[in-house]
């Protein structure tokens, strides 16, 4: 998931919302490659509500995925 | 149902682009449970609610996250942005329709800001329903992706309501509920209307429910929305049917009970939904003679206790001729408002202004249209006028109380009054009359305007009331009559007998009751003492303030207009400490222009002969603003933008008036002191200074002196520092004790604790008379602890070289001075430093 949202440099936060969505910021949406995030199995639909900021919509809780997210990212 | 049915269709495209979820799995029970309607859920991907199907706006909810349309197949089809979004009060949405209009399949609705609404709520899952789903049979729904516009998401056939037509009527019967208070923080919004609507379904009978002179069905959540109700709304039940008593009754009970939704828990609701509780550091009174209240008018006094009962009415509820009730009401309102602009007009032509406004704001609550019509509601419903104008007025009083606005509760008691005079004038009752005892001590649940205007103002010695504040009509008054009062009075003062002796205290806002005779002779012989030395004091009053051991202390006054300065003169001041220049800057349309202050302060520096005196520059900030000077709102202005601050962040302010002070000072006698307020860093006293040097060597004046505040604890602090760059301290210390204890000193609950006699603020006063002397300078105290009895040695004790009082208070203070002697208050002083409270600090310093 972090290298189809253009690797760990490019993206400034991850944060869980709307209890199913996992929202990043990034440095550039440029390196998006939004059909490859579609075709993972926990991704329902990928949402660019603002430019650089991207919504993962989930089938699940999001709050787990962040956590894990964010240790990876701090690592 | 039966197949005689009439078929109708309805079909909706997806609004918005998304992953369509079935409803069952909404984490919301009340639309998980259909209560709202049935359909589906889309995850939204795209950022605009478009309209499904061509229909009318029918309800466009205030906060714009919710939309309805009727189709012309009469399908009410309800969309819902999000979970909980309705807390967001239009954040992040905009609506592009308005209610009633006409719309198109396809054309955008509400447009939505995704990324910050999902930031913010629970979900941004969006309902679309159809809320009467019961009149339509086999509805499909989409599932999977969706593309907005495109996909058809909900497919629906229509049945005429046929099951309703065929019911035997039953036996009729009408019933209506009591006015009901919604506790809902953000009114009937969808998930409480649900419930209703569930409990509603469960009685044959048919339900409207009425808010803000409209009404609704209880079975459609969609009508219930439309009534637009917010918390504190008042709600009406009516039902008509088999069960319509019962519905009522369950129904009643459950929109009290807030519908299924947690109204204490939420941040919305009023604070006054919490229990009163008693502070922790409440002072607690032992004393069952002495009923505690709160100061609402200084002063104390000894009289006789006259409880003023309130009227009470008797009146049938019903009448049979409607029309003769309401011209019998519109007839009392007119004599009323007779009455009332008469009385206005009388309190006027007595120069009593302020009984005169009160009046005025009678008249513009009685013609209240919503009132007078809230009023006509009742008689046409059967009932009497009188009982009519109560209930009406009632659910006024009930809105207000609900308010957590102090301002606004305080209008309980002018609409109390309003409803007394009504109910008088309709049922043919004369005005009170008010027998009164001499040295009467007023108790009342709260006092009317009416009551206090029809006072003998030369019997009454007193107020206490159970109820109302310091703001409260009857603490103006008092205060106008120069007499004391106290508010919030133990309830068992109404419980005392008439003529009974008592003592109130409007100073520490008690009532001491069965008092003895000798405790009032004693008392007597006090204000017979405090007389006497009134007298001796004003008569030495141009003598020098010396202690008995010949320290000389500098005794000088607090002005604020040329008038104080003259009446400080006559009473023995020797000079001004203080004067505080806003009276120049306050209630006006433009700045004082540097010739109309140099003229100003002309006249007060000529009017004190030659005597020292401060001018302390313009000294306001954001909660004070003033008129030509914009200030934007600041989150904390007691640590904002003020005193010298303005002046530094505004120079040409600051300038002008500098020059103004120095030319006051051109060609007199006096030492004209200059005094910057709020001085916290010495880099704002170097700033200010620079700009006093500059406009001194221009104008070639000379005989002048620069200074500080001391009312921050960091200058407190740093006196020594300070002390290199200013002539002169002078200690502010109303300021200093609220920055120093972090406690506001106009707070409520709060200003009790808040004691300039704390050990705290006598250490940074040692510290800054030590930090000061040091360098050779002097300190003065300007504040309110100058004029305390009880502070006056201490501050002596602690090295202060002059001392600033209140005009009134310059006999007094210098008359206690020369009673004291400097040793014995370095001793003293000492002994507070060590102190650990103030309240222990006022033991070991009882005053004169």
């Amino acid at each position: 998931m972090i290298s189809q949202l253009g690797g760990r440099d490019n993206i400034v936060t991850v944060m869980a919302c709307a209890t199913n969505r996992l929202r990043f910021t990034l440095q550039q949406k440029e390196q998006l490659a939004i059909q490859q995030l579609t075709e993972l199995a926990c991704v329902n639909a990928v949402m660019e509500p603002q430019s650089k900021v991207v919504h993962l919509l989930l089938n699940e809780d999001a709050s787990p995925w962040a956590s894990e997210l964010n240790q990876q990212l701090s690592n | 149902m039966t197949s005689t049915t009439l078929q109708q269709t309805v079909s909706l495209i997806a609004p918005m682009s998304g992953i369509v979820v079935p409803l069952e799995q909404v984490p919301d029970p009340v639309f998980a449970g259909k209560m709202v309607g049935d359909g589906i859920a889309i995850d939204p991907t795209s950022q605009v609610l478009l309209a499904p199907c061509d229909g009318t706006v029918s309800t466009l909810h205030p906060a714009h996250h919710a939309v309805s349309l009727t189709t012309a197949s009469g399908a009410e089809v309800l969309m819902h942005i999000g979970l909980d979004t309705v807390m967001l009060k239009g954040e992040g949405f905009t609506p592009r329709v308005s209610q009633g209009e006409q719309v198109k399949a396809g054309q955008p609705l509400i447009e939505f800001d995704a990324d910050q609404v999902a930031q913010q709520a629970r979900s941004l899952l969006t309902m679309v329903l159809i809320t009467n789903h019961d009149d339509f049979s086999n509805i499909s729904l989409a599932a999977g992706k969706v593309v907005a516009n495109q996909d058809v998401i909900i497919q629906a056939g229509s049945e005429a309501q046929a099951d309703e037509a065929t019911t035997q009527p039953q036996s009729q019967t009408t019933a209506e509920s009591e006015l009901i208070t919604l506790p809902n923080p953000v009114g009937l919004h969808a998930r409480p209307s649900a419930n209703l609507v569930a409990l509603a379904k469960q009685f044959s009978s048919k339900v409207t429910i009425s808010c803000n002179g409209k009404s609704a069905s209880a079975r459609s959540v969609v009508a219930i929305m439309g009534l637009n109700t917010k918390q504190g709304d008042q709600v009406q039940l009516s039902a008509t049917g088999a069960d319509a008593a019962h519905a009522i009754e369950a129904i009643s009970q459950a929109i009290k009970e807030g519908l299924g939704e947690d109204c204490q828990a939420s941040p919305a609701a009023p604070a006054e939904t919490l229990p009163e509780e008693q502070s922790l550091l409440a002072i607690k009174h032992d004393d069952d003679n002495c009923l505690l209240g709160v100061s609402a008018s200084p002063g104390s006094a000894i009289g006789v206790v006259t409880q003023l009962q309130e009227q009470t009415f008797d009146y049938p509820e019903t009448a049979a001729d409607s029309d003769a009730e309401i011209r019998a009401l519109s007839a009392a309102i007119d004599a009323v408002q007779q009455d009332l602009t008469e009385l206005q007009q009388h309190m006027t032509q007595q120069g009593q202004a302020d009984k005169a406004e009160i009046f005025q704001a009678h008249q513009e609550l009685l013609a209240d249209p919503e009132l007078i019509e809230q009023g006509e509601t009742f008689i046409h419903r059967g009932k009497s006028a009188a009982f009519a104008f109560n209930q009406a007025i009632k659910a006024q009083i009930g809105v207000l109380k609900q308010l957590d606005n102090p301002m606004l509760a305080g209008r309980v008691s002018d609409l109390d009054d309003i409803r007394n005079r009504m109910l008088r004038k309709l049922l043919g009752l004369a005005d009170e009359a008010m027998a009164l005892p001499d040295h009467a001590i007023i108790i009342a649940r709260d006092l009317t305007p009416s009551m206090t205007a029809n006072l003998d103002a030369d019997k009454v010695v007193g107020f206490a009331t159970t109820e109302g504040g310091s703001s409260s009509h009857s603490a103006i008054l008092a205060r106008g009559m120069g007499i004391p009062a106290v508010a919030g009075i133990d309830n068992r003062a109404q419980q005392l007998a008439n003529g009974s002796k008592v003592i109130l205290d409007g100073d520490a806002g008690h009532l001491r009751i069965n008092v003895t005779d000798d405790e009032i002779s004693a008392i007597e012989q006090r204000q017979a003492k405090q007389a006497e030395q009134d007298k001796q004091d004003l008569a030495a009053a141009h003598d020098h303030a010396t202690t008995t051991d010949g320290h000389q202390l500098e005794v000088v006054a607090n002005i604020a207009k040329l008038a104080d300065a003259e009446k400080s003169v006559e009473l023995g001041g020797e000079g001004v400490g203080l004067l505080r220049s806003e009276f120049l800057f306050l209630d006006r349309a433009t700045a004082p222009s540097e010739d109309e202050q140099a003229e100003q302060y002309g006249a007060i520096v000529k009017a004190l002969k030659g005597r020292p005196i401060i001018i302390r520059t313009l000294d306001v900030g954001g909660d004070k603003p003033l008129d030509y000077m914009p200030m934007p709102a600041e989150e904390n202005p007691f640590l904002g933008e003020r005193g010298i601050r303005i002046g530094l962040n505004r120079p040409s302010i600051l300038r002008t008036q500098v020059r103004a002070i120095l030319r006051a000072a051109q060609g007199s006698d006096s030492t004209v002191r200059i005094m910057f307020p709020m001085i916290a860093t010495l880099e704002e006293l170097s700033a200010a200074k620079q700009v006093v040097k500059e406009e001194a060597e221009q104008l070639g004046v000379s005989n002048y002196e620069v200074g500080i505040m001391v009312e921050v604890p960091s200058t407190a602090v740093m006196a020594e520092q300070f002390a290199q760059e200013a002539d002169f301290f002078s200690i502010g210390t109303n300021d200093l004790t609220q920055y120093t204890l972090a406690m506001d000193r106009g707070h409520p609950k709060l200003a009790a604790q808040v004691d300039g006699l704390n050990p705290a603020v006598l250490k940074l006063i040692e510290m800054t008379v030590q930090g000061a002397h040091k360098a050779g300078k002097w300190v003065g105290v300007c504040g309110g602890l100058a004029s305390d009895p009880q502070a006056v040695p201490l501050l002596i004790g602690l090295g202060v070289d002059e001392l600033s009082v209140s005009v009134p208070a310059l006999p007094a203070i210098k008359g206690q001075i020369r009673e004291l002697s400097l040793s014995q208050c370095q001793a003293l002083a000492q002994q507070a430093l060590s102190a650990g409270t103030a309240t222990a600090v006022r033991q070991l310093s009882p005053g004169r």
